[in-house]
């Protein structure tokens, strides 16, 4: 179409000129032509494309000054000068850019050039909380700042230019998106290009699932969480475990034993529950050969904090649950827990606070029985402790169970109960009647004789023990003898089997302690079906009379006898053994300890000690031990091992011995596994 | 404290003779010899007296129970041991300490509730060492300030 017209205007020309006038100018050359062009301000790019009567172009380079068109005209041929393309970033205008060519050139069709109005790119942030946000249209960035609530990017672009603003880098935590992104630029500034922040979904938050493992002494347990997660265990001292599948915050676990190990049964306890926010270490795996019994002849012995009434708990007490049931009312029973097990003294006492407001079951009265001298008064009881205190109470009859096992009838000391009475002698420097004197709701004594205070008390003498109390006016108690057959007896002798002694075994734990220990404590030695044989590798039999084997410590001899021996008694919450005493200098700090009570060595001492059996005969087991600082012990650890103290005269292996033993205690007069009690066996 | 058992001191102090009790006066620690036989009644014990070249030392004894008083030489008790199957009344032992012992006692027991079989009193003026369990009780006091020059306290036990 342009090249038929450029090329026709000129052909009808000519025939117009030949048939118009032509002949009247014969001999003439072609008609002259004058170009069209003009001058140029302002270009400074490239890209200006010119047109003349919408055929004839030409294109201007930047920062040209003129133009001229190649077509020349005639005269009296119109012209028409436009624009065509416009420069990149500039706008073009004409002036005189149109007219009819006279006999000049035309050189006043001028082009006049300025730069481009530019818009500039962006948008409002929304929900934008960290840092790190970057965005880009090509190469153009730019940073956003946390909680920004706009943006712009640093370039403007002239109208009809695209953009296209992506996210070239997410802030921390948070996943940004642009909408209205991508477009062509107009004649305003884009705003809508708006970014739009959220907070990126956190990965599901785990937590691992373990505890404790005690007493595992033999290979094979796997334990398993889920019904999936396994996890097998290797025999050691108390030790930690975790799954290693992790549960999900809200998610339920169940620890059950998968495979037992060989010989030994683990009673998983605080197995299962929901996840809070926080790892779960709480569930605890107690091993032991004997917890296959549980719940017969065996029943579960916890060392921890104790009673929630006790005000300021005490670390290394082994604590029991109780059932007590009237005698004359059998179906109606007390169950009271956090009875502490003692090896050291005998007969089930209780505070009357345990019966009134006991643990489990409902409160029991138990009936006082009557002096055997007077077959009216009420016996009173002052349980002494070496320290010079005392507990005072009556005593009265019970039916006591411990697992499958009662004894019906038995006496036993109700501490702190109504008397008609008060002791003569003031019953001990402190007396103890409460929780927090305890520490426990009763004490389990499981000693290695047949009463509690024996021929000692069967006369009246210089030591307050027993009492004849009478509620006649005025009432009053007077120290009475009290026959042997009448005293508080051990409770494991009124068993109808398994009665000749005790078993209390507990785990090996770490030097630093736990919060809790659990172990196990087992009713007879050597009887029928009992699970309880006779295992110890030392028996030490003990003075009928004191109680006591010989220890030989530090070069002298403790001899057993009056005031003097060795005792294994888990109602003493350390080792205590004299600090300076014999041929060899060995003095130990207690100064960590107000009173000096315990001992302080800085680092750890490990220490050795021999035991016998009373009478010197037989050959002497060495026990080697470790003293820590009690300083350096935490105070939220219950179960310690390695604490001592200072004693005068006597070794008492009190209940960091236990830990990783399980201790014979058989009763005076009673075969135990082919030996006759009294004896102390490990 | 090096405290032994006073059944060891006994076994090397077997030179005993009978003495004759005065009648009672008053009891105990810090008291005079009168105090030994007011003692030894209330204790319902038989009494023995041996003589050192530094102190006496009256030896009571009920059932199975032995208590022994050291006297000084002037005759005024400076120390009490004890040891048998039950503890003796030591408000009849100590006497005027009684209040004192039973106060320090008390603390001693607040702060070391886990204490039951034993303890340990260390004061200006007396000195009270107490342990033992089931049938087996010892123990020891003295008042620091009349114990006779030259007598070694571990004798004591």
């Amino acid at each position: 179409m342009k090249h038929a017209y450029r090329w026709t205007a000129p052909l009808a020309l000519s025939v117009l000129s030949a048939c118009g006038g032509g002949s009247s100018h014969p001999g003439s050359t072609a008609p002259k032509a004058y170009t069209i062009g003009g001058s140029i301000t302002g270009l400074t790019a490239a890209g200006l494309v010119l047109l003349d009567n919408g055929g004839d172009t030409t294109t201007v380079a930047a920062n040209a000054t003129s133009y001229t068109f190649p077509t020349a005209l005639g005269t009296g041929i119109g012209y028409a000068v436009t624009i065509h393309t416009q420069p990149t970033g500039e706008t073009c205008t004409i002036t005189n850019g149109s007219g009819t060519v006279g006999s000049a050139n035309v050189t006043n069709a001028d082009v006049s050039c300025t730069a481009s109005p530019t818009y500039t790119i962006g948008g409002s942030v929304s929900g934008l909380t960290a840092s790190g946000l970057v965005l880009a249209d090509g190469s153009d960035t730019a940073s956003v700042a946390a909680n920004a609530t706009s943006y712009k990017l640093s370039t403007g672009l002239p109208s009809g230019t695209t953009y296209d603003v992506v996210v070239s880098a997410q802030p921390t935590g948070e996943t940004c998106t642009v909408a209205n992104a991508t477009d062509t630029v107009g004649s305003a500034n884009v705003t809508n290009a708006n970014v739009s922040c959220t907070a990126n979904t956190p990965p599901p938050v785990t937590y691992t699932i373990g505890g404790t493992i005690e007493g595992l002494t033999a290979a094979g347990l796997v334990l398993q969480d889920n019904g999936g997660d396994n996890y097998g265990a290797t025999a050691g001292t108390a030790f930690s475990f975790t799954f290693a599948t992790a549960v999900a915050g809200g998610g339920a676990y169940a620890v059950t034993v998968k495979t037992q190990p060989t010989g030994e049964t683990c009673i998983v306890s605080d197995g299962s529950g929901s996840v809070a926010s926080a790892n779960v270490t709480s569930v605890i795996v107690s091993c032991s050969q004997y917890a296959a019994n549980l719940g017969s002849n065996v029943v579960a012995v916890t060392v921890g904090n104790g009673p929630a009434a006790a005000t300021s708990p005490v670390f290394n007490i082994p604590y029991v649950t109780v059932k007590v049931c009237e005698p004359s009312s059998p179906t109606t029973c007390a169950i009271i827990n956090n009875v502490e097990v003692d090896t050291g003294s005998v007969g089930l006492r209780l505070l009357a606070s345990a019966l009134t407001a006991p643990d489990g079951g409902s409160p029991v009265s138990l009936t006082t029985i009557n002096d055997p001298g007077t077959h009216a008064n009420t016996i009173g009881e002052c349980w002494r402790f070496g320290g010079g205190s005392g507990a005072w109470g009556p005593v009265a009859t019970a039916n006591v169970s411990l697992g499958s096992e009662t004894a019906s009838g038995v006496e036993v000391q109700v501490i702190n109960d109504v008397m008609d009475g008060a002791p003569t002698g003031g019953c001990g420097t402190v007396q103890f009647g409460n929780v927090s004197d305890f520490d426990a709701n009763g004490v389990l004594g499981v000693g290695v004789m047949q009463q509690d205070c024996g021929t000692g008390c069967t006369t009246v003498s210089a030591g307050d023990y027993y009492y004849t109390c009478t509620s006649s006016s005025p009432s009053s108690c007077t120290q009475v003898g009290m026959p042997v057959v009448n005293q508080v007896p051990n409770p494991v002798m009124g068993f109808a089997q398994d009665n000749n002694g005790i078993i209390l075994q507990l785990p090996a734990i770490p030097d630093a302690g736990l919060p809790t220990a659990n172990g196990y404590l087992v009713f007879g030695i050597g009887t029928a079906g009992g699970g309880n044989a006779l295992t110890a590798t030392t028996v030490l039999t003990a003075d009928p009379n004191y109680t006591t084997f010989t220890t030989l410590y530090n070069g002298a001899t403790l001899t057993a006898g009056n005031g003097t021996g060795g005792i294994i008694d888990s109602g003493s919450n350390a080792l205590f053994f004299p600090n300076d005493n014999g041929p060899t200098t060995n003095v130990i700090d207690t100064s960590c300890i107000p009173g000096g009570a315990f001992y302080c060595p800085e680092p750890p001492i490990s220490l050795t000690a021999q035991n016998e059996n009373y009478d010197g005969s037989g050959t002497p087991s060495t026990v080697n031990f470790t003293i820590d600082s009690i300083a350096d012990l935490s105070s939220d650890n219950y179960a310690l091992d390695d604490v001592g103290g200072p004693t005068t005269g006597s070794f008492d292996w009190g209940l960091p011995f236990f830990y990783g033993r399980a201790v014979f205690v058989a009763i005076d007069g009673k075969s135990a596994g082919g030996t006759t009690g009294p004896y102390y066996a490990y | 404290m090096t405290i032994k058992h006073p059944s060891i001191l006994l076994a090397g102090l077997a030179l005993g003779m009978a003495l004759t009790a005065a009648p009672p006066a008053r009891a105990a620690l810090g008291g005079n010899a009168d105090s030994v036989g007011a003692d030894s009644t209330a204790l319902q014990g038989q009494l023995r007296s041996t003589s050192l070249v530094q102190y006496d030392v009256e030896s009571i004894t009920s059932g199975a129970l032995v208590v022994h008083e050291y006297l000084t030489l002037a005759g005024q008790v400076f120390a009490v041991t004890w040891a048998g199957p039950v503890p003796p009344n030591l408000q009849q032992l100590l006497g005027s300490y009684f209040g004192e012992f039973q106060s320090a006692a008390l603390a001693a027991h607040r702060a070391n509730p886990g204490m039951r079989r034993q303890l340990d009193i260390s004061q200006s003026d007396l000195v009270v060492e107490s342990s033992g369990r089931l049938r087996d009780f010892h123990g020891l006091a003295y008042v620091p300030s009349l114990v006779p020059a030259g007598v070694a306290l571990n004798e004591l036990q």
